[in-house]
Protein backbone atom coordinates (compact mmCIF):
# COMPACT_ATOMS: atom_id res chain seq x y z
CA UNK A 1 0.00 0.00 0.00
CA UNK A 2 2.81 2.76 0.89
CA UNK A 3 4.26 1.05 -2.79
CA UNK A 4 1.07 2.45 -4.63
CA UNK A 5 1.28 5.54 -2.54
CA UNK A 6 4.68 6.64 -3.74
CA UNK A 7 3.83 5.25 -7.15
CA UNK A 8 2.24 9.03 -8.06
CA UNK A 9 5.80 10.42 -6.69
CA UNK A 10 7.71 8.51 -8.84
CA UNK A 11 6.07 8.54 -12.03
CA UNK A 12 5.83 12.47 -11.04
CA UNK A 13 9.57 12.83 -10.84
CA UNK A 14 10.58 10.45 -13.68
CA UNK A 15 8.14 12.79 -15.98
CA UNK A 16 10.13 15.86 -14.92
CA UNK A 17 13.49 13.53 -14.73
CA UNK A 18 15.34 13.27 -17.66
CA UNK A 19 18.90 14.21 -18.04
CA UNK A 20 23.78 13.96 -18.25
CA UNK A 21 27.23 13.79 -16.97
CA UNK A 22 29.58 13.71 -19.89
CA UNK A 23 32.97 14.24 -18.83
CA UNK A 24 33.29 12.75 -15.54
CA UNK A 25 34.71 10.36 -12.65
CA UNK A 26 33.55 6.98 -13.45
CA UNK A 27 33.39 6.16 -9.57
CA UNK A 28 33.55 9.65 -8.48
CA UNK A 29 31.84 12.98 -8.67
CA UNK A 30 31.84 15.51 -10.87
CA UNK A 31 30.40 19.00 -11.30
CA UNK A 32 29.09 17.97 -14.97
CA UNK A 33 25.61 19.40 -15.83
CA UNK A 34 23.75 19.25 -19.25
CA UNK A 35 22.45 21.68 -21.52
CA UNK A 36 19.69 23.66 -20.35
CA UNK A 37 15.97 21.33 -21.94
CA UNK A 38 18.82 18.59 -22.86
CA UNK A 39 18.00 15.18 -22.22
CA UNK A 40 20.41 12.19 -22.21
CA UNK A 41 19.87 8.58 -21.71
CA UNK A 42 22.73 6.28 -20.14
CA UNK A 43 23.18 2.49 -19.29
CA UNK A 44 25.74 1.16 -17.50
CA UNK A 45 26.81 -2.42 -16.42
CA UNK A 46 28.63 -3.13 -13.33
CA UNK A 47 30.49 -6.21 -12.28
CA UNK A 48 31.39 -6.44 -8.60
CA UNK A 49 31.18 -8.94 -5.54
CA UNK A 50 27.64 -8.23 -5.35
CA UNK A 51 26.99 -9.71 -8.65
CA UNK A 52 26.35 -8.26 -11.82
CA UNK A 53 23.92 -5.10 -11.87
CA UNK A 54 22.59 -2.79 -15.02
CA UNK A 55 21.73 0.60 -14.49
CA UNK A 56 19.49 2.37 -16.53
CA UNK A 57 19.51 6.48 -16.13
CA UNK A 58 17.50 9.23 -17.70
CA UNK A 59 19.12 12.64 -17.63
CA UNK A 60 17.84 16.14 -18.24
CA UNK A 61 18.73 19.78 -17.63
CA UNK A 62 16.33 22.36 -15.99
CA UNK A 63 19.11 24.71 -16.76
CA UNK A 64 22.41 24.74 -17.71
CA UNK A 65 23.62 24.59 -14.04
CA UNK A 66 20.36 22.19 -12.42
CA UNK A 67 20.34 18.30 -13.64
CA UNK A 68 17.86 15.43 -12.62
CA UNK A 69 18.59 11.87 -13.08
CA UNK A 70 16.44 8.94 -12.50
CA UNK A 71 18.24 5.80 -11.95
CA UNK A 72 16.64 2.43 -12.24
CA UNK A 73 19.33 -0.62 -11.63
CA UNK A 74 18.91 -4.18 -12.49
CA UNK A 75 20.20 -6.73 -10.59
CA UNK A 76 20.91 -9.52 -12.06
CA UNK A 77 21.98 -12.42 -9.24
CA UNK A 78 21.38 -12.16 -5.74
CA UNK A 79 18.75 -11.89 -3.16
CA UNK A 80 17.48 -8.93 -4.89
CA UNK A 81 17.15 -9.89 -8.36
CA UNK A 82 15.44 -7.33 -11.16
CA UNK A 83 14.37 -4.03 -10.12
CA UNK A 84 13.92 -3.41 -6.78
CA UNK A 85 14.20 0.60 -6.08
CA UNK A 86 14.53 3.90 -7.77
CA UNK A 87 17.62 6.06 -7.42
CA UNK A 88 16.43 9.96 -7.83
CA UNK A 89 19.65 12.69 -7.96
CA UNK A 90 20.20 16.08 -8.39
CA UNK A 91 22.97 18.28 -8.96
CA UNK A 92 23.13 21.91 -8.70
CA UNK A 93 26.84 23.44 -10.19
CA UNK A 94 26.70 26.67 -8.09
CA UNK A 95 29.74 28.15 -9.33
CA UNK A 96 31.64 27.86 -12.91
CA UNK A 97 34.59 30.26 -13.92
CA UNK A 98 35.21 29.82 -18.16
CA UNK A 99 38.18 30.79 -19.85
CA UNK A 100 39.09 30.19 -23.23
CA UNK A 101 39.30 26.43 -23.63
CA UNK A 102 39.02 25.37 -20.22
CA UNK A 103 36.16 26.03 -17.01
CA UNK A 104 36.34 25.70 -13.44
CA UNK A 105 33.39 24.44 -11.79
CA UNK A 106 31.54 23.27 -7.97
CA UNK A 107 28.24 21.73 -7.73
CA UNK A 108 26.00 20.23 -4.55
CA UNK A 109 25.10 16.99 -4.83
CA UNK A 110 22.03 15.29 -3.56
CA UNK A 111 19.71 12.31 -3.88
CA UNK A 112 17.94 9.43 -2.58
CA UNK A 113 16.71 5.76 -3.18
CA UNK A 114 12.97 4.44 -2.76
CA UNK A 115 12.25 0.90 -2.98
CA UNK A 116 8.93 -0.10 -5.72
CA UNK A 117 8.73 -3.90 -4.84
CA UNK A 118 7.10 -4.31 -1.55
CA UNK A 119 9.12 -1.80 -0.08
CA UNK A 120 12.35 -4.55 0.04
CA UNK A 121 15.54 -3.36 -0.52
CA UNK A 122 17.72 -0.33 0.54
CA UNK A 123 16.87 2.87 1.25
CA UNK A 124 18.90 5.92 1.27
CA UNK A 125 19.79 9.48 0.92
CA UNK A 126 23.23 11.01 0.63
CA UNK A 127 24.32 14.13 -0.39
CA UNK A 128 28.12 15.82 -1.40
CA UNK A 129 29.89 18.55 -3.32
CA UNK A 130 32.01 18.56 -6.09
CA UNK A 131 34.88 20.15 -7.66
CA UNK A 132 35.64 20.15 -11.33
CA UNK A 133 38.81 21.94 -13.42
CA UNK A 134 38.64 20.76 -17.18
CA UNK A 135 40.36 22.07 -20.24
CA UNK A 136 41.81 20.99 -23.47
CA UNK A 137 44.20 18.56 -22.16
CA UNK A 138 43.87 18.02 -18.25
CA UNK A 139 41.09 17.19 -15.89
CA UNK A 140 41.19 17.39 -12.49
CA UNK A 141 38.06 15.94 -10.13
CA UNK A 142 37.73 15.56 -6.37
CA UNK A 143 34.22 15.13 -4.11
CA UNK A 144 33.00 14.01 -1.13
CA UNK A 145 29.29 12.34 -0.44
CA UNK A 146 27.42 11.23 2.61
CA UNK A 147 25.15 8.60 2.44
CA UNK A 148 22.71 7.53 5.27
CA UNK A 149 21.58 4.44 5.07
CA UNK A 150 18.33 3.88 6.06
CA UNK A 151 16.48 0.55 7.86
CA UNK A 152 15.67 -2.81 6.49
CA UNK A 153 13.88 -4.42 9.06
CA UNK A 154 16.24 -4.76 11.95
CA UNK A 155 19.34 -4.08 10.51
CA UNK A 156 20.72 -0.73 9.97
CA UNK A 157 24.10 -0.43 7.34
CA UNK A 158 26.30 2.05 8.42
CA UNK A 159 26.50 5.61 6.88
CA UNK A 160 29.36 5.90 4.83
CA UNK A 161 31.52 8.91 3.35
CA UNK A 162 32.83 8.65 -0.07
CA UNK A 163 35.61 10.58 -1.19
CA UNK A 164 37.42 10.56 -4.35
CA UNK A 165 39.97 12.48 -6.46
CA UNK A 166 40.59 12.06 -10.45
CA UNK A 167 43.23 12.81 -13.03
CA UNK A 168 42.26 12.94 -16.93
CA UNK A 169 44.34 13.50 -19.65
CA UNK A 170 43.45 13.89 -23.16
CA UNK A 171 46.10 13.02 -25.15
CA UNK A 172 45.29 14.08 -28.72
CA UNK A 173 43.65 17.53 -28.92
CA UNK A 174 41.25 16.64 -31.54
CA UNK A 175 38.03 19.06 -32.83
CA UNK A 176 34.85 18.98 -33.03
CA UNK A 177 33.03 15.88 -34.71
CA UNK A 178 36.70 14.20 -34.36
CA UNK A 179 36.54 10.83 -31.71
CA UNK A 180 38.26 11.65 -28.79
CA UNK A 181 39.52 9.54 -26.03
CA UNK A 182 40.33 10.71 -22.34
CA UNK A 183 42.33 8.57 -19.84
CA UNK A 184 41.48 8.85 -16.22
CA UNK A 185 42.88 7.80 -13.07
CA UNK A 186 40.91 7.48 -9.95
CA UNK A 187 41.55 7.53 -6.29
CA UNK A 188 38.13 6.59 -4.37
CA UNK A 189 37.98 6.06 -0.58
CA UNK A 190 35.10 4.78 1.41
CA UNK A 191 34.74 4.47 5.28
CA UNK A 192 31.58 2.94 6.32
CA UNK A 193 30.70 2.66 10.38
CA UNK A 194 29.45 -0.51 11.86
CA UNK A 195 26.31 -2.17 11.24
CA UNK A 196 23.63 -2.14 13.64
CA UNK A 197 21.45 -5.70 13.80
CA UNK A 198 18.42 -5.61 16.87
CA UNK A 199 20.29 -2.97 18.44
CA UNK A 200 23.81 -4.97 18.41
CA UNK A 201 26.60 -3.59 16.60
CA UNK A 202 27.78 -5.72 14.08
CA UNK A 203 32.01 -6.15 14.48
CA UNK A 204 32.55 -7.67 11.49
CA UNK A 205 31.26 -4.31 9.63
CA UNK A 206 32.37 -1.14 8.89
CA UNK A 207 35.79 0.24 8.13
CA UNK A 208 37.77 1.68 5.20
CA UNK A 209 39.11 1.22 1.64
CA UNK A 210 41.17 2.48 -0.44
CA UNK A 211 40.86 2.15 -4.65
CA UNK A 212 42.68 3.01 -7.64
CA UNK A 213 40.75 2.96 -10.72
CA UNK A 214 41.88 3.48 -14.17
CA UNK A 215 39.10 4.53 -16.39
CA UNK A 216 38.75 5.83 -20.36
CA UNK A 217 35.78 8.06 -21.90
CA UNK A 218 35.79 7.47 -25.62
CA UNK A 219 33.48 10.26 -27.46
CA UNK A 220 32.25 10.79 -30.70
CA UNK A 221 29.60 14.06 -30.89
CA UNK A 222 27.10 12.97 -28.77
CA UNK A 223 27.61 9.35 -28.54
CA UNK A 224 30.03 8.33 -25.48
CA UNK A 225 31.25 4.79 -24.26
CA UNK A 226 33.19 4.17 -21.04
CA UNK A 227 34.88 1.67 -19.14
CA UNK A 228 36.79 1.44 -15.70
CA UNK A 229 37.75 -0.43 -12.90
CA UNK A 230 38.00 -0.37 -9.62
CA UNK A 231 40.85 -2.07 -7.77
CA UNK A 232 40.86 -2.15 -3.76
CA UNK A 233 44.65 -1.40 -2.76
CA UNK A 234 43.90 -0.76 0.76
CA UNK A 235 42.16 -1.42 3.80
CA UNK A 236 41.00 -1.07 7.28
CA UNK A 237 38.30 -3.18 7.26
CA UNK A 238 36.82 -3.56 10.95
CA UNK A 239 36.43 -7.43 12.79
CA UNK A 240 37.87 -10.21 10.03
CA UNK A 241 36.39 -9.08 6.75
CA UNK A 242 38.52 -10.28 3.51
CA UNK A 243 39.32 -7.39 1.11
CA UNK A 244 36.36 -6.77 -1.40
CA UNK A 245 37.33 -7.32 -5.07
CA UNK A 246 37.97 -5.72 -8.15
CA UNK A 247 34.88 -3.43 -9.44
CA UNK A 248 34.47 -3.63 -13.36
CA UNK A 249 32.29 -0.83 -15.21
CA UNK A 250 31.09 -0.08 -18.83
CA UNK A 251 28.53 2.08 -20.37
CA UNK A 252 27.31 4.39 -22.91
CA UNK A 253 25.61 7.51 -22.84
CA UNK A 254 23.84 9.48 -25.78
CA UNK A 255 22.73 13.13 -25.58
CA UNK A 256 19.57 14.06 -27.30
CA UNK A 257 19.38 17.71 -29.15
CA UNK A 258 17.45 19.68 -26.32
CA UNK A 259 13.65 20.33 -26.72
CA UNK A 260 12.84 23.40 -26.82
CA UNK B 1 19.64 19.86 -101.43
CA UNK B 2 15.96 19.16 -99.76
CA UNK B 3 18.01 16.84 -97.41
CA UNK B 4 20.32 19.87 -96.77
CA UNK B 5 17.01 22.10 -95.80
CA UNK B 6 15.63 19.72 -93.43
CA UNK B 7 19.20 18.90 -91.67
CA UNK B 8 20.14 22.30 -91.20
CA UNK B 9 17.26 23.90 -89.12
CA UNK B 10 17.40 20.85 -86.72
CA UNK B 11 21.24 21.88 -86.25
CA UNK B 12 19.81 25.59 -85.60
CA UNK B 13 17.39 24.16 -82.95
CA UNK B 14 20.54 22.32 -81.54
CA UNK B 15 22.58 25.08 -80.80
CA UNK B 16 19.79 26.96 -79.49
CA UNK B 17 18.86 24.22 -77.22
CA UNK B 18 23.28 24.33 -76.10
CA UNK B 19 23.35 28.36 -75.85
CA UNK B 20 19.78 27.98 -73.65
CA UNK B 21 21.25 25.36 -71.09
CA UNK B 22 24.33 27.43 -71.03
CA UNK B 23 22.31 30.34 -70.26
CA UNK B 24 20.21 29.01 -67.26
CA UNK B 25 23.15 27.01 -65.89
CA UNK B 26 24.54 30.38 -65.82
CA UNK B 27 21.92 32.23 -64.57
CA UNK B 28 21.12 30.23 -62.07
CA UNK B 29 25.02 29.99 -60.67
CA UNK B 30 24.79 33.35 -60.78
CA UNK B 31 22.08 32.96 -58.49
CA UNK B 32 23.59 30.61 -56.21
CA UNK B 33 26.95 32.94 -56.19
CA UNK B 34 24.80 35.80 -55.13
CA UNK B 35 23.03 34.02 -52.50
CA UNK B 36 26.28 32.98 -51.32
CA UNK B 37 28.10 36.55 -51.19
CA UNK B 38 24.84 37.77 -49.28
CA UNK B 39 25.60 35.36 -46.54
CA UNK B 40 26.67 36.68 -43.17
CA UNK B 41 29.25 34.95 -40.53
CA UNK B 42 29.45 35.68 -36.90
CA UNK B 43 32.17 34.76 -35.31
CA UNK B 44 32.04 33.73 -31.38
CA UNK B 45 34.86 33.76 -28.98
CA UNK B 46 33.23 31.11 -26.71
CA UNK B 47 34.87 30.51 -23.27
CA UNK B 48 34.71 26.94 -21.40
CA UNK B 49 34.70 25.05 -24.77
CA UNK B 50 37.14 22.42 -23.74
CA UNK B 51 35.67 19.04 -25.06
CA UNK B 52 33.77 17.74 -28.31
CA UNK B 53 31.34 16.02 -26.30
CA UNK B 54 30.13 19.11 -24.50
CA UNK B 55 30.14 21.13 -27.71
CA UNK B 56 27.04 18.72 -28.66
CA UNK B 57 24.75 21.18 -26.87
CA UNK B 58 26.34 24.11 -27.92
CA UNK B 59 25.91 22.87 -31.97
CA UNK B 60 21.69 22.14 -31.30
CA UNK B 61 21.49 25.81 -29.14
CA UNK B 62 23.10 27.82 -31.95
CA UNK B 63 21.46 26.06 -34.88
CA UNK B 64 18.27 26.22 -32.97
CA UNK B 65 18.31 30.43 -33.55
CA UNK B 66 16.37 31.21 -36.95
CA UNK B 67 18.60 32.18 -39.31
CA UNK B 68 21.69 29.94 -38.95
CA UNK B 69 22.22 27.71 -41.17
CA UNK B 70 25.38 26.11 -40.85
CA UNK B 71 27.99 26.73 -37.62
CA UNK B 72 31.75 25.60 -37.37
CA UNK B 73 33.17 24.56 -33.95
CA UNK B 74 37.21 25.38 -33.00
CA UNK B 75 37.55 23.63 -29.85
CA UNK B 76 41.66 24.54 -29.88
CA UNK B 77 41.09 28.37 -29.71
CA UNK B 78 37.60 28.87 -28.92
CA UNK B 79 36.06 30.42 -32.06
CA UNK B 80 32.64 29.55 -33.14
CA UNK B 81 31.91 30.75 -36.63
CA UNK B 82 27.84 30.86 -37.47
CA UNK B 83 26.67 31.02 -41.17
CA UNK B 84 23.35 33.23 -41.36
CA UNK B 85 20.68 33.42 -43.57
CA UNK B 86 20.58 36.96 -45.87
CA UNK B 87 18.54 39.36 -43.95
CA UNK B 88 18.35 37.75 -41.20
CA UNK B 89 19.58 39.87 -37.69
CA UNK B 90 20.76 37.97 -34.83
CA UNK B 91 21.71 40.49 -31.86
CA UNK B 92 24.11 39.60 -29.36
CA UNK B 93 21.50 39.13 -26.43
CA UNK B 94 19.75 36.30 -28.13
CA UNK B 95 23.58 34.73 -28.74
CA UNK B 96 24.37 35.12 -24.89
CA UNK B 97 20.98 33.58 -24.09
CA UNK B 98 21.64 30.96 -26.12
CA UNK B 99 25.24 29.97 -25.22
CA UNK B 100 23.99 30.42 -21.45
CA UNK B 101 21.70 27.63 -21.83
CA UNK B 102 24.33 25.52 -23.31
CA UNK B 103 26.83 26.25 -20.34
CA UNK B 104 29.16 28.41 -21.71
CA UNK B 105 30.22 31.99 -21.74
CA UNK B 106 30.35 34.31 -24.22
CA UNK B 107 33.29 36.57 -24.68
CA UNK B 108 33.24 38.42 -27.74
CA UNK B 109 31.33 38.60 -30.90
CA UNK B 110 31.82 40.13 -34.45
CA UNK B 111 29.60 39.58 -37.51
CA UNK B 112 31.08 40.26 -41.33
CA UNK B 113 29.62 39.81 -44.57
CA UNK B 114 30.83 37.81 -46.94
CA UNK B 115 31.51 38.74 -49.96
CA UNK B 116 32.86 35.50 -52.04
CA UNK B 117 32.07 37.16 -54.96
CA UNK B 118 34.41 40.51 -54.92
CA UNK B 119 36.79 37.76 -53.63
CA UNK B 120 36.73 36.21 -56.65
CA UNK B 121 37.38 39.20 -58.83
CA UNK B 122 40.35 40.52 -56.83
CA UNK B 123 41.76 37.38 -57.28
CA UNK B 124 41.23 37.73 -60.99
CA UNK B 125 42.70 41.23 -60.80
Amino acid sequence: MRALLNLPIIVVILLLVEQVNAHEPLFGLGPHTIYQYGYALETEFEQSDAGMLNRLELLYGITADWAVTASLPYAYTGNNRGVNKIVLRTKYRFFRHDKIGASKQLAVHAGFSLPIQNLKGSKYVFAGLSYGYESRRHYFFSGIRYRFNGWERTLKRGNIILTDVAYGIRPWLLEYLQPDPVFLLELNTQWQNRSINNGKTLKSTGGYVVSLSPGLLFSYRNIMLKAGIKIPIINGLNGGQKMPGKEYIIGIEFHFPPIF
Amino acid sequence: MKGDKTTYPIKVYRWLFVFLFGLISLASAQEANQKKSEQTQIILQVEGLSCPFCAYGLEKKLKAIDGVKKTDIKLNNGIVKLYVRPNVVIDSLTLKKKIDEAGFTLKKFNRKQLNIKNKINKKNH
